[in-house]
């Protein structure tokens, strides 16, 4: 196993630009999860640490050694791919057998080889079978089992639970981690499921229009989002983003919502003191972090309830303060009906402000 | 009006036959008809020629064959034709396939020339190669003789292998479009897994090249055999047979037994041999092709 690095790495496919001078840094033996949306660029980036793609501009190393210009084989990378791999005209078992011929041909260490990872996999039952005799699930399980088998620089996951129904890839999903722990490799894992990514990573990073945007540990990409992007697609329930003017009142920083206002904390009295003028920024604060109450209390904001989403042991109310509209979770069930009239009040120290013309958070 | 007469169940049933009457009749005189006309025929004594009445002689016409070991001479002479051909055909449309399945500049251009020849008139394609095989001027003579340093007369020396050639010449692309076909029809994942997979060339090819182009292969295979086996238009152009009866197949024989000899019956009887292997061939290879 290796760290894994990209230096500045762009890539062209004819006109579109699929990745913009992405350079990121994996540590040795991390689990590094690359999280986006579809048509981010994840697969493309993928594709060039794993060899199958060659950058347009930018370098690959591999242990600080250059390996842009060779091939996946002498990378020596196992991948899983978003579809089965399987040979057709081989059973499991010497499916995942044929993947161990470079490393030895010592027949006893390849059976005991296969077998554990097909028992870590929970394939054992499959292993005479051939591909078609077996589902879609029970294969991409193959194809992970056949990555693992191997002793490789790196693994790479791009989306390998994304085409398997949900119950499935949640019991997969929470394998991950115990996978990662037994291989002990470099693992660099893809998908466009936050849930995924903050479940199983030591590491996130996170990809936009070919942009790495942020890398960080989930819970730094979860209270620390770099920018407007990654607060809103990190974090269910999405996060509040409320387009607010903040103005200096008699030394507190207010912040508009709809009609009303809301003071801000110190980091805010900091950053705007100095300006008289108000100022547009973009609010962000997660539904988890604004609270209700029947009672006016102090600096509460007051609203009406819109909507109401049960999620079965919770609730997502949606509120309305003139005409903006802001969400908030509520734990248990509460009695609040539409249409009444409550406050809302914010959990101040969580309060992100992001710059409305570069998307960068201020503070 | 049409419409509803369409619906009513007796026309409703009538329109699809009286659609393909023609089609059926026509077989029906040009194939079926004939079929067994010529296959009564084996059964007599006739010639063509001189016009008597049929003279009915039993098996007598496919025991004479079956015992005349000119016959059989000449089933082996077929059969080394096919063989060579088919098998060289393979190889190199094996290779042309691999040629045009990575991907380069000018790569439709070169397949479309590449396949011309199997736009081209048998007829044509013989009277081709006997200018190329020519010994004084042919192009062919002339790069043996640059390589080899010896000027060849092929179609003297070495007729087998230059009615071979041609056929390779001619239907080497055919072979080329069936393997690329299933070349094109691998999945592009299984391809980088395998190379991801770190597999030798020769697994690579095992477990996922072949499983795909197998099928084709046989395909390809199964139309080429059939077609060299009847070949004659291209080998009467070039050689008539000859010299002697060096590259006399199947079919020429019965052409000559037929035209030249004008012993009819004789020449049908031999025909129906030659239809009987074709329909054993084909049947075989269909048997292998559906076991996958
Ligand atoms: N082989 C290719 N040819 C042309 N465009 C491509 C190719 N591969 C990817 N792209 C484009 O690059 C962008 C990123 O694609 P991809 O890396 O597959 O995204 P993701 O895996 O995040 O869904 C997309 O806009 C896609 O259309
Ligand atoms: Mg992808």
């Amino acid at each position: 196993m290796v760290s894994v690095e990209a230096r500045a790495v762009s890539k062209f496919f004819k006109t579109t630009k699929a990745l913009d001078n992405v350079s990121l840094v994996v540590d040795d033996g991390s689990f590094f999860c690359l999280l986006g949306p579809s048509g981010s660029g994840k697969t493309t980036l993928m594709r060039i640490l794993a060899g199958l793609e060659t950058p347009s501009s930018g370098r690959v190393y591999f242990g600080g050694e250059d390996v842009t210009d060779l091939s996946p084989s002498q990378r020596n990378i196992a991948m899983v791919f978003q579809f089965p791999s399987i040979y057709p005209s081989l059973n499991i078992y010497e499916n995942i057998a044929l993947a161990l011929r470079r490393e030895t041909s010592d027949p006893n260490e390849i059976r005991e080889r296969v077998m554990q990872v097909a028992s870590l996999l929970k394939i054992e039952e499959h292993l005479n079978k051939k591909s078609h005799q077996i589902d879609f699930g029970i294969l991409q399980r193959v194809s992970i089992a056949k990555a693992i088998v191997r002793k490789a620089n790196v693994y790479i996951f791009d989306e390998p639970l994304s085409n398997l129904d949900t119950k499935l890839r949640e019991t997969l999903r929470s394998e991950f981690q115990k996978i990662h722990s037994e291989v002990r490799g470099t693992f660099l894992y893809v998908t466009h499921d936050q849930l995924e990514a903050m479940a199983i990573a030591d590491k996130i990073g996170i990809l936009n229009n070919g942009k790495l945007l942020q890398v960080g540990s989930p819970d730094e990409i979860y209270s620390q989002p770099a920018n407007r992007f990654v607060a809103y697609f990190i974090g269910s329930p999405t996060i509040n983003l409320i387009e607010s003017e903040v103005r200096l009142v008699e030394n507190t920083v207010y912040a508009s919502v709809g009609d009303g206002y809301i003071p801000l904390n110190n980091k805010a009295l900091k950053l705007f003191q100095t300006s008289r003028e108000p100022r547009k920024i973009i609010l962000g604060i997660r539904p988890h972090e604004i609270s209700l109450s029947r009672e006016p209390l102090h600096n509460a904001l007051p609203a009406e309830v819109s909507l109401i989403e049960s999620l079965g042991t919770a609730q997502v109310i949606e509120l309305r303060n003139g005409s903006t509209v802001f969400r908030c979770y509520v734990d248990g069930l509460s009695d609040f009906k539409e249409k009444e009239k409550v406050y809302a009040v914010f959990n101040i120290e969580a309060i992100y402000a992001f710059d409305p013309k570069t998307d960068e958070r201020v503070f | 009006m049409g419409r509803r007469n369409l619906r009513s169940p007796i026309t409703y049933r009538a329109f699809p036959i009286f659609l393909i009457i023609p089609a059926v009749a026509l077989v029906i005189f040009l194939v079926i008809f004939p079929l067994i006309w010529a296959l009564g025929l084996s059964f007599y004594s006739y010639n063509a020629l001189r016009g008597d009445s049929p003279v009915f002689v039993g098996l007598d016409n496919y025991s004479l064959l079956l015992n005349s070991g000119e016959i059989w001479r000449r089933f082996i002479t077929t059969g080394q034709f096919v063989l060579y051909a088919v098998v060289l055909e393979f190889l190199v449309g094996f290779a042309l396939a691999h040629l045009f399945f990575t991907k380069f500049k000018g790569r439709r251009l070169a397949i479309t020339l590449v396949t011309t020849p199997l736009l081209i008139a048998p007829v044509a394609v013989g009277i081709f190669f006997r200018y190329i095989y020519d010994a004084t001027f042919g192009v062919f003579t002339y790069f043996v003789e640059l390589v080899t340093g010896q000027r060849i007369r092929m179609l003297s020396q070495q007729p087998m292998l230059a009615v071979v050639f041609m056929d390779v010449w001619q239907w080497s692309p055919f072979m080329m479009l069936f393997i690329l076909a299933g070349l094109e029809a691998i999945p592009k994942h299984m391809l980088e897994s395998s190379e991801i997979d770190r597999l030798s060339w020769i697994n690579k090819f095992r477990y996922v090249v072949w499983p795909k182009i197998k099928p084709l292969v046989a395909l390809a295979l199964l139309f080429r055999t059939m077609d060299a086996f009847r070949t004659f238009d291209t080998i009467f152009t070039l050689t008539g047979g000859g010299p002697g009866t060096l590259t006399e197949v199947l079919s020429i024989t019965i052409y000559r037994t037929a035209f030249q000899f004008f012993r009819t019956g004789e020449a049908t009887a031999l025909a129906f041999i030659f239809l009987v292997i074709i329909i054993l061939l084909t049947n075989l290879y269909l048997r292998l092709a559906r076991r996958e």
